[in-house]
């Protein structure tokens, strides 16, 4: 019955897109459980088969896709499930197919300079930020993937870690910066030795 | 019968200055008296509501909600008596329970302060713990179908215990796996991951890197008490 409901949802939300003259292009069997906000000048393209949800227990943290210029490009694969995954693009966010991204935010800019009058941020260019996501990769809650990131396919990122550099095919990366780390424990957090003291820190009571 | 007569006078004693106290409270802080009554009646409203509505959830019976509170989802869930629910940055206390199988208990005198706890086995926060805007959740992913290639990693839902006497800091994550000790406390965006931290240290990193002793960490400092 819900899953009725979303159904018809996304397909008035596909209709309500036409309207937007070819910019925004949504593929078949778009299920709609929560909001889907997409606003901006820029293209959009969402693949087939797409699941929409709030993240879980709290429908104020919807799914928002924002361009911010009329050059900036979004291209979603099929099978996509967000939940309450936000994406703001101003070059270009290319994203795989099977993809399940949580409360996770995925930026390709910088928004301000760092000089003091926080203007357009310099040095950026297409080539150097855009970012591309493989398929089956999963992006867990409250991390954050930053511009200019390649992330390969059968990609897991952990819960609350800060994506800046790019990363391999079929690693598990967590952290601040996300570091793959080997997968099935011993926890080994720098990924290259395995010591006794990074596995549990003291004594056992 | 002295001895009844004793307890008796005992508790008489603790009475008064049980009152004593909250009429300090009431003259030296009125609007925060009310406010502490709003929140007991809320607590109360809220008590009523999972008592009669819902089988599988059960707060004990002071509850303080200063702030909405949700709980979802079709596993049990357990409050234990005088929980303080606050708001942190206008995020109220998110529960989900995300199996049929889940269990999260909460004990007693626990502090929720804008927390978000995603349950898919077991959760256990016991007495006395204090949680800031933090998201304690076992399992990687909440969403319910992963692929069979992330079954190895991301369907190990670990128990987790967070002991007595916790602290645990703004915008950290507790995940899978993790054994808080006690009096412990959880630095300020921390990602605790499969890791098992000691009594009474300081833990700190994303993810976890280092856990340090506080008593050590005091004579460091040079404190002397």
């Amino acid at each position: 019955m819900l899953r009725l409901l979303a159904l018809i949802r996304g397909a008035l939300f596909r209709r309500m897109m036409y309207r937007k003259k070819g910019k925004i292009q949504i593929g078949c069997g778009l299920l709609l459980y929560a909001k889907l906000d997409i606003r901006g000048p820029g293209v959009v393209r969402i693949g087939r088969n797409c699941i929409v949800r709030h993240s879980p227990g709290n429908r104020f943290h919807y799914v928002t896709i924002y361009t911010h210029s009329t050059d900036s490009h979004i291209a979603i694969g099929n099978e996509a499930r967000f939940c309450g995954a936000r994406i703001s693009c101003k070059y270009s966010v290319q994203i795989g197919d099977h993809v399940l991204i949580e409360d996770a935010g995925i930026h390709d800019t910088d928004f301000h300079s760092i000089e003091k009058d926080r203007g357009v941020p310099v040095g950026e260019s297409k080539e150097s930020c855009e970012i591309t996501i493989g398929d089956r990769v999963g992006i867990a809650a409250r991390s954050i993937v930053a511009k200019g990131v390649k992330i390969g396919n059968d990609v897991i990122i952990g819960p609350g870690s800060i994506v800046t550099r790019s990363l391999a095919d079929g690693v598990f990366a967590l952290g601040n910066p996300a570091r793959p780390i080997p997968p099935q424990s011993p926890i080994c957090y720098d990924g290259t030795r395995p010591t006794k003291s990074s596995q549990s820190h003291g004594a056992l009571p | 019968m002295p001895t009844l007569i004793a307890r008796i006078s005992g508790v008489f004693a603790e009475a008064e200055r049980l009152f004593r106290r909250a009429w300090r409270t009431l003259v030296a802080d009125p609007r925060g008296a009310l406010r502490l009554c709003v929140a007991f009646f809320r607590g109360t409203r809220y008590v009523l509501q999972y008592r009669l509505f819902r089988k599988d959830v059960r707060i004990q019976m002071p509850f303080f909600a200063f702030t909405r509170v949700r709980i979802h989802g079709p596993g049990k869930v357990r409050i234990g008596g005088y929980c303080f629910a606050y708001p942190n940055v206008f995020e109220g206390v998110t529960i989900t329970t995300l199996s049929p199988m889940a269990q999260l208990h909460i004990g007693r005198s626990v502090s929720l302060g804008g927390v978000t706890i995603r349950c898919w086995n077991k959760i256990d926060l016991k007495d006395r713990s204090m949680t800031a805007n933090c998201l304690i959740q076992d399992g990687i992913f909440v969403y319910p179908d992963c692929f069979p290639l992330w079954t190895q990693q991301s369907k190990r839902h670990e128990q987790i215990v967070i002991e007595e006497n916790t602290w645990v800091g703004f915008s950290s994550c507790i995940l899978e796996g993790t054994h808080i000790g006690r009096d412990s406390v959880i630095a300020e965006g921390a990602v605790c991951f499969r890791k098992t931290i000691a009594p009474y240290h300081l833990a700190i990193g994303n993810p976890i890197n280092r856990s340090i002793a506080i008593d050590h960490f005091r004579k460091f400092r040079g404190d002397t008490c």
